[in-house]
């Protein structure tokens, strides 16, 4: 009963919103089952995503699989990626809780060294502050692998990425990303270039995950400040003419 | 009706009479014309306020061990709630107060305020700077990053130089031969116990300085102005005003330049077997870190960087001219301004690596700093005597 009411009102309430759009629906009121089934769903576009959140999700599929995070813990994510369920699951394959720091894969560093030619993947809690070139270089350096040169030859283990070698003389890291590897929920496209920015803004975010709350606070400071200084400054001119 | 209660007083002045005179003093308190710089010791007070109260907080959470300092500190930043902003505050402002430290000792030399019957002013607020400088040695250790422990490996290896007793007295301070977890200990409750220590003598700053009274600025001068305000309401505000700017600079440090003076490699913990690139001090100790690099012997190094401090307090007796002000006497100006270009050389040999330029522009500076103080002051205040025909010790007229 209780059921058929609340279907009812619901009906009556969808009729009377979507009357002049769905005029078919108010034909079939007598039948209250039918036209919820029929209502359409609602067809909402996939929520935006920051590209700190798909690049959380790429390092969770792709960078997480050699590096560690220590200073984080996985419930630090919990500003990226809202729900706890999916944070717990994400934790719990890796044999850790929310509460955990997001260690590195390897068992010792001798296990890493191995793994990847004699290089052991460095921890990414602030490389976007602690490596030569900042940002701009992970960026760069994430989609700057190419084929390699005839006439070059490679130690074994390397990869050819010019911008890297900018900086190391030999570089160890397997190129990480792929065309299409990932599929984001809110339909951008996984193109190299774009999810070598988006895990970049990831790892600035991991450095630094205050900057957007610390500029909205300085400038609320900032503004305080000037209106608290302009009436010091009237009373202050006041008071200078007084005596 | 208790008659031992006069009806006129208030529960509370009843009980501490002193405490409406002391109101009055404090208001009434009479303020000869000075300028924009004597604002700084209001700012100096908001500065150390707020330093505090977020070095209190911080210290809820901080953990003084080898194993969970460095933890605990990201734990501040990434976890506790606002953790990231009241540590800003207490790392931002650490420059915030050196900056208004040594413009206002500054401020000191160029007014002359270290003169007769304000020695007491000027003593107990070098041993306050003196106090603020071993203050935020200790702190700058306790992330126990890679600058921190390099910096303080460097720094406390300086007491080694010590003929003699050297290596036993760092064995003893650091509490076992190498610097570690006891010394980590230690250097907390060092930061911790000198915030209280400083408030103490920062009372006693203020106490010297109602002793005696501000210095005139004016009365070296052409037209020297005697007439004074009361402290309330006109300075009041005036102070008010520049502590409000003072804390929009330190907004602006804090909130949008927070890796200007951050030194990246803290944010790597501590590792004794991997020394950094370049081991730099913070900008506000880099001057005496230059002083010890400039020096080729360590106990050298070490003397010359305790005399530059020490020579400060033999200031008042240095220079006994009656003249105050060095915008009027045109050696010391010549002086104060090349001591002033020397101390900010210093700061940038000390943030720079050692190069040959930057050790011979330390020694330069260095040989200024003394030259000033130890040659200069006296001379020019052995002519102004002479041309005053004064024997006066430079007494605040």
């Amino acid at each position: 009963m209780r059921l058929l009411r609340t279907v009812l009102t619901g009906t009556a309430l969808l009729v009377s919103v979507s009357l002049t759009s769905l005029p078919a629906l108010a034909d079939t009121a007598d039948d209250p089952i039918v036209p919820i089934q029929k209502a359409p769903p609602p067809t909402e576009p996939p929520p935006p995503m920051r590209p700190e959140e798909r690049g959380l999700m790429i390092f969770q599929q792709v960078c997480s699989s050699c590096h560690s995070m220590e200073r984080a813990h996985y419930g630090d994510m919990i500003g990226l990626q809202p729900s706890v369920t999916a944070l717990q699951h994400w934790a719990q394959q890796r044999h850790a809780g929310l509460e955990s720091p997001i260690a590195s894969p390897y068992p010792s560093v001798a296990v890493g060294k191995a793994n990847n030619g004699g290089d052991y993947p460095p921890d990414l809690s602030h490389i976007a502050r602690t490596i030569r070139g900042g940002p701009d270089y992970i960026r760069q350096m994430l989609a700057g692998y190419r084929p390699i040169p005839p006439g070059v030859t490679l130690a074994p283990h390397t990869y050819y990425n010019p911008i890297a070698l900018t900086h190391h003389h030999k570089f160890k890291m397997r190129p990480p990303l792929h065309e299409g590897m990932i599929t984001f929920p809110d339909g951008t496209k996984a193109t190299i270039p774009q999810m070598a920015s988006d895990v970049t803004a990831f790892l600035q975010w991991a450095d630094d995950s205050h900057r957007s709350t610390r500029h909205f606070i300085g400038t609320a400071v900032l503004l305080y400040l000037a209106l608290l200084g302009g009436v010091l400054l009237a009373l202050w001119q006041l008071l200078k003419k007084e005596a | 009706m208790n008659d031992t209660i006069p009806p006129s007083r208030g529960w509370l002045s009843s009980r501490l009479p002193f405490l409406k005179p002391l109101c009055r003093h404090m208001a009434r308190f009479p303020m000869p014309p000075v300028n924009l710089f004597w604002t700084l010791g209001a700012c100096l007070m908001v500065a150390f306020g707020l330093m505090f109260v977020s070095g209190l907080f911080l210290s809820l959470h901080y953990q003084p061990d080898l194993s969970r300092a460095f933890d605990s500190v990201e734990a501040i930043e990434r976890r506790v709630p606002s953790g990231w902003l009241i540590r800003s505050i207490h790392t931002g402002g650490v420059s915030m107060l050196f900056a208004a430290l040594y413009l206002h000792v500054g401020r000191g030399l160029w007014y002359g305020s270290y003169k007769a019957l304000r020695e007491l002013v000027w003593l107990s607020g070098l041993v306050m700077m003196l106090l603020f400088m071993t203050t935020a040695f200790a702190g700058y250790v306790l992330p126990w990053g890679q600058m921190s422990y390099w910096g303080a490996t460097v720094i406390t290896h300086a007491v080694e130089a010590i003929p003699g007793i050297g290596h036993g007295l760092l064995v003893y301070l650091l509490g076992e031969d190498t610097l570690g977890g006891i010394a980590l200990h230690r250097f907390f409750i060092l930061h911790f116990t000198l915030g209280f220590i400083i408030a103490t003598v920062i009372g006693l700053h203020v106490l010297c300085l109602h002793g005696t009274g501000s210095s005139n600025p004016t009365l070296d001068g052409p037209r020297p102005d005697r007439t004074t305000r009361p402290f309330a309401p006109f300075y009041v505000v005036k102070d008010c005003l520049a502590v409000c700017v003072f804390l929009a600079l330190f907004a602006i440090l804090i909130f949008f330049l927070p890796d200007l003076l951050g030194k990246l490699d803290n944010v790597i913990p501590a590792n004794s077997l991997k020394t950094p690139a370049d081991i730099t001090p913070e900008w506000y100790l880099a001057p005496w870190f230059a002083m010890l690099r400039a020096v080729p012997s360590r106990l050298g190094g070490l003397i010359a960087a305790s005399a530059s401090l020490l020579v400060l307090f033999a200031l008042p007796w240095l220079d006994r001219s009656p003249r105050h002000n060095a915008t009027y006497r045109p050696l010391v100006r010549l002086g104060m301004g090349l001591f002033f270009i020397a101390f900010i050389t210093l700061i940038l040999a000390g943030m720079n690596g050692a190069t040959p330029l930057w050790v011979w522009l330390s020694r330069a500076a260095m040989l200024v700093w003394f030259l000033v103080f130890l040659v200069l002051l006296p001379v020019s205040a052995y002519r102004e005597r002479k041309i005053t025909g004064s024997s006066t010790q430079g007494e605040t007229p």
